[in-house]
């Protein structure tokens, strides 16, 4: 059955710190409390993936404390590329799981002289979605002008959108859409002063070209949302800490804020409370099963003429080995569908070539 | 300390003396210069016969009638008053010493409160309990490793006890006429018939009374008159007091003729420095010009003044007596140099007849409560030669130290203003002086330079063009120059967060809750923030200016107006001013380019009118007035370390979102400037160009007109060949160029 079972590969894409890794830990943590008791299951593949995820959680329940005012957060960046590999299978059946493989890799390699473009171009291209990881503080503070279409002057060096967007175009596109998921991070701030939208509009100004290249012939090949998540819930960015002269402390070697510091407006929160953290696993899922929902119906459509093939379906496969059919794919789909959020808070679906 | 803070200001006076000389002595060449003009007025009123050049000068009536309207009167005015205030000037920064004044009614404790500073007993201050017993004028100087007391007496002259005596009689008798002309006729003063003249007037009783004395006595004391000598300890009190300390039956009249005993001796408090009391009669006694000699003292022999003031249990309320003093030496000296250096010394007497203790506080909150101007108000018990010396003389000095460069400086800045006037007033004389020609000028000379006249207007006004397409380019893009000081601005708006230990120190005064100090840094905090924009007026009256110069370049070398009025880089508005004013000297001749001059001198740009609104508006994030709960503050109870931590972390921050604000919204402000500059520089072109009145009284006209009228010295060559009188018209502006010469003005500006 193993060399059955259907596999995607998800890229960790974005700057250092930008959170990449976070965005796992509070991916499981948020799926398990909102399908915990529906049909879906999801769990570490392996027990590597479970120590790693259940660090980071630990990692991020540190900031917290009894009255606690502000800290600076992630003092402890990825060193080397990791896989993550998730099991997906329905409770009712029996039979092969879907894996989902994230791979985050270190932020730094984005930068030129880490010299691995190369490698990351390797992954990528193996990727069936690409996740990019934004530091939302960096895209939305200190913008040269007022305007919505401003974009922070340092984002670029902490979240390399130019070079994202031209490794993007470098990936062989495949009959089969990839998706690209955009994922604000630390976004708490701009949830409570609302000014979510904005988040969105900066977003698409600064890949906008990238938006530009997946128009016309390339319409299909990929579906693209902006997904935001909160992964502290009660802690918002406070400021870029600065010198004693006003100017933003800067670290030299990145051309980025040195600190970005980060508060509790209430000082008695105990505990993370983050917000759309499942929200990146419903798309991918659902993107997983409208893969597998595609290919099981291009089998289907093959043998449907064949009566054995119809008998062992409907007497063997479903009803003694309990495996999933189709409809029970479509089933889930539906039931992801319905938790799907595809608009307000910065949410947007901006290419729908999948009809999500 | 304050020796050496004393010596420093001492050596600063003297420094800044050699400019007041320096003034003095420019003052005297304008005064010479003006001489000369009315000299040469007089030479041409005279006519005398075979004086040439007035024959040349009477050929041309209305030149003629030019010279003889030249009045220098306003001059003189100016000059006078400004005289005086430069002595004011030489006499105080000649000092050696600072001088503190005693000022206030009779019997209100000063001599009490010198005889505690000097350490003097009341045969050398005499005091006597609430009534006036000083006979005359004393300044007591600290002379350190001195063991002795001496005096240096200075006695009046004949005449001015002559004065003081007829002064005298003309206040009791009034218009009866009587006077002395001789000391001898002193004795001779009928004053048994002068006392029926007074019948129950009581101010001329008690001035008769003063008079009996000079009348009685001045005879046996005369023999010191218009002397000076130097006397001992033992001999002071009977050339300063009216009776003996010890015995009031033992009379002393030497006093009479006394102007001013110089007392010196070692004070008692060690670092005291060179400093020197004035003692000044109380108002009240019936003595000549009491009044005037305390004002006097207070404007002329003062660096600082202590009005001494000792509240009666038995009567409410302050006393107008205090108030008018305090008014008249305002009037005197200002109220601005009252609030530095005036002291108000109520005191305070625990025991006895004058006890009012029950009504010091009362006493002090009405002095508080009565926004009078000045610098401190002291409670002190004069008696207490401890707290006269720690609670008036310390604080009186560390203040008069700490202010008193600020005060001359304040001085020397009235100065000025004076100095700016009379220099105006001389070059409005030196003006009508050079312009004497002007207008005079024949239809034959205007229709030669018709097309030189129309080029240079056309000139002018081309270059004005290309200045204006040249704001043009910016007017879309921010000012840097501006947008540099608003960043700097920006900046500085993060550093306004208080002090852990300023935190702390409010969250212990009284009864303060942590919101109530949270509130009350926020307040701090934005009123901060709108002073420190606003002082971005600075830099945007800098970039008006550099405009407004730009454009007097223009007309001063394209329109040729240097000739009427030079520019020499001094503030432009002045400049636009002293022009404006120039060519409408002989009435409004030329409204159309008045109105475009002025209008260009009254442009400026404020941050009040563009900008401070936008900050307001930012400022929400740190007035809790416009939010329904302050932010949570950690830290309960006695904690107050934690507490102030959590109110810097949210002052921190919500500066910080004020600056971010702030900083976006100011981008779109950046470019107002330049649009500004181009506005004006275009109105002003569009004004000078084509504005008119009606159809035949254009502003080309106008510049026609103008020109015409200035060509004796826009043209002057052109001119001078042109008339017969070339002789004249050339000695006459060798003298103007002389007079003009004669004189630097700038060196009466004591800077």
């Amino acid at each position: 059955m193993e060399k059955n079972k259907v596999k995607i590969n998800v890229m960790m894409f974005g700057g250092r710190r930008a959170g990449k890794t976070s965005v796992l830990a509070a991916m499981e943590a948020c799926f398990e409390e909102q399908f915990g008791t529906s049909n879906l299951v999801i769990k570490p593949a392996d027990t590597d993936t479970m120590f790693a995820i259940e660090e980071k959680q630990r990692e991020i329940e540190s900031y917290f404390g009894k009255n606690k005012r502000n800290f600076v957060a992630d003092n402890e960046p990825t060193m080397e590329v990791h896989e993550y590999a998730f099991d997906i299978s329905l409770k009712s059946r029996n039979g092969d799981s879907m894996t989902i493989n994230f791979i985050d890799y270190p932020g730094e390699w984005l930068g030129k002289e880490a010299n691995k473009t190369g490698e990351l171009q390797g992954y990528m291209n193996k990727s069936n979605v690409i996740m990019i990881a934004i530091d939302t503080p960096y895209l939305m503070e200190e913008t040269p002008t007022a305007e919505d279409t401003s974009i922070g002057q340092y984002n670029d060096y902490r979240n390399y959108c130019k070079r994202i967007t031209n490794m993007i175009k470098e990936v062989t596109l495949d009959d089969y859409p990839r998706m690209i998921l955009f994922v604000p991070l630390k976004c708490e701030k701009y949830k409570n002063n609302g000014t979510m939208p904005l988040v969105a509009t900066k977003i698409k100004e600064a890949y906008k070209p990238l938006f530009n290249y997946f128009e016309g012939m390339n319409a299909t090949k990929a579906e693209m949302a902006i997904i935001p998540i909160l992964t502290m819930g009660k802690a918002e960015f406070a400021k870029f800490e600065r010198d004693e002269e006003g100017n933003i402390l800067i670290d030299e070697k990145w051309k980025t804020p040195s600190k970005a510091t980060f508060y509790f407006p209430d000082a008695n929160v105990g505990k993370p409370e983050p917000l759309y953290c499942e929200q990146p696993m419903i798309f991918i899922l659902y993107y997983l099963l409208e893969m597998v929902v595609r290919e099981k119906r291009k089998v289907d459509d093959k043998n449907k003429k064949n009566p054995i093939y119809k008998w062992f379906l409907d007497n063997v496969w479903g009803k003694l080995w309990n495996l999933p059919s189709i409809e029970d794919f479509v089933a889930e789909k539906d039931s992801l569908k319905k938790k799907m959020k595809t608009h307000g808070d910065g949410f947007e679906i901006v290419k729908n070539p999948l009809k999500f | 300390m304050i020796v050496e803070k004393i010596d420093k200001i001492v050596a600063t006076r003297k420094y800044k003396l050699e400019k007041v000389e320096a003034a003095q002595k420019g003052l005297t060449k304008v005064f010479g210069a003006v001489s000369k003009i009315e000299a040469l007025q007089r030479r041409v009123n005279e006519a005398a016969e075979g004086d040439l050049l007035v024959a040349m000068l009477k050929e041309q009536p209305e030149v003629y009638a030019n010279i003889l309207q030249l009045d220098a009167s306003n001059f003189y005015r100016i000059y006078q008053d400004y005289l005086e205030e430069l002595k004011k000037l030489e006499n105080r920064f000649g000092r050696d010493t600072l001088n503190i004044s005693f000022v206030g009614a009779a019997g209100q404790g000063k001599s009490c409160v010198l005889q505690r500073i000097s350490g003097l007993a009341g045969d050398v201050i005499p005091s006597a309990a609430g009534s006036d017993c000083t006979g005359a004028k004393s300044i007591i100087s600290n002379v350190t490793n001195s063991a002795e007391v001496t005096a240096e007496i200075t006695f009046y002259s004949v005449e001015e006890i002559i004065d003081i005596v007829n002064g005298y009689l003309t206040e009791i008798t009034g218009s009866a006429g009587y006077n002395v002309r001789t000391l001898n006729q002193v004795s001779e003063i009928p004053i048994g018939a002068i006392e029926e003249l007074v019948h129950f007037n009581a101010d001329a009783k008690g001035k008769l009374k003063q008079l009996r004395k000079y009348v009685d006595h001045l005879a046996e004391v005369s023999g010191n008159i218009g002397q000076t000598k130097i006397i001992g300890k033992n001999d002071i009190e009977k050339y300063v007091a009216q009776h003996s300390c010890v015995d009031d039956a033992i009379q002393y009249y030497d006093y009479l003729c006394v102007k001013c005993a110089d007392i010196r001796c070692q004070f008692p408090k060690k670092d005291a420095g060179r400093i020197v009391l004035v003692d000044t009669k109380g108002l009240g006694d019936t003595a000549m010009k009491v009044d005037e000699n305390m004002l006097y003292a207070a404007e002329n022999d003062s660096d600082a003044i202590i009005l001494m003031y000792r509240p009666d249990a038995l009567r409410a309320g302050l006393r107008q007596q205090e108030i008018d003093i305090i008014q008249k030496i305002a009037d005197k000296i200002t109220p601005q140099y009252c609030e530095q250096l005036l002291f108000w010394v109520v005191n305070r007497v625990k025991s006895g007849e004058g006890n009012n203790l029950a009504v010091i506080d009362n006493a002090k909150a009405e002095i508080v409560n009565s926004k009078m101007p000045v610098a401190g108000v002291f409670d002190v018990d004069c008696g207490d030669a401890e707290e006269v010396e720690r609670k008036l003389l310390e604080p009186v000095l560390s203040g008069l130290t700490e202010r008193i460069e600020t005060v001359d400086e304040m001085i020397i800045g009235r100065l000025n203003e004076k100095a700016n006037s009379l220099v105006k007033e001389f070059q409005k004389l030196t003006d009508r002086l050079g312009n004497v020609f002007i207008g005079c000028v024949g239809e034959d000379v205007k229709r030669t330079l018709n097309s030189e006249i129309q080029g240079t207007r056309d000139r002018m006004l081309d270059v004005l063009r290309d200045l204006f397409h040249d704001l043009d380019q910016y007017r879309k893009s921010p000012c840097e120059e501006f947008k540099k000081a608003s960043e700097q601005k920006l900046k500085k708006l993060l550093l306004l967060v208080p002090t852990q230990d300023k935190v702390v120190s409010l969250l212990r005064k009284g009864t303060a809750l942590h919101t109530n100090v949270y509130e009350e840094c926020t307040h701090i905090i934005r009123m901060a923030i709108i002073d420190d924009f606003l002082e971005l007026d600075d830099t945007l009256c800098r970039i008006v200016n550099t405009l407004k110069e730009r454009i007097i370049k223009i007309l001063v070398e394209e329109g040729k107006l240097v000739q009427l009025l030079p520019y020499d880089g001094d503030a432009p508005d002045t400049w636009l001013e002293t022009f404006r004013t120039k060519i409408s000297a002989d009435g409004n001749r030329y409204p159309l380019i008045s109105e475009a001059i002025r209008k260009l001198e009254e442009f400026q740009i404020s941050v009040e009118g563009f900008l401070i609104y936008e900050v307001r508006d930012k400022l929400d994030a740190l007035d809790p007035s416009l939010h329904a709960q302050n932010p949570q503050i950690k830290g309960g109870g006695e904690n107050k370390e934690e507490q102030a931590k959590d109110i810097i972390f949210w002052l921190d921050k919500y500066l910080s979102d004020v600056h971010d604000e702030l900083r976006k919204s100011l981008l779109d402000f950046y470019k107002v400037p330049n649009r500004a500059l181009f506005a004006a520089t275009k109105d002003f072109y569009d004004r000078l160009a084509f504005s008119q009145e009606d159809t035949y009284n254009t502003v080309k006209e106008q510049w026609r007109y103008l020109y015409e009228q200035w060509i004796p010295v826009i043209w002057k060559k052109e001119y001078e060949s042109s008339i017969n009188g070339i002789e004249a018209c050339k000695e006459w502006d060798e003298f103007v160029k002389s007079v003009r010469e004669d004189v630097c003005v700038k060196v009466l500006m004591i800077k």
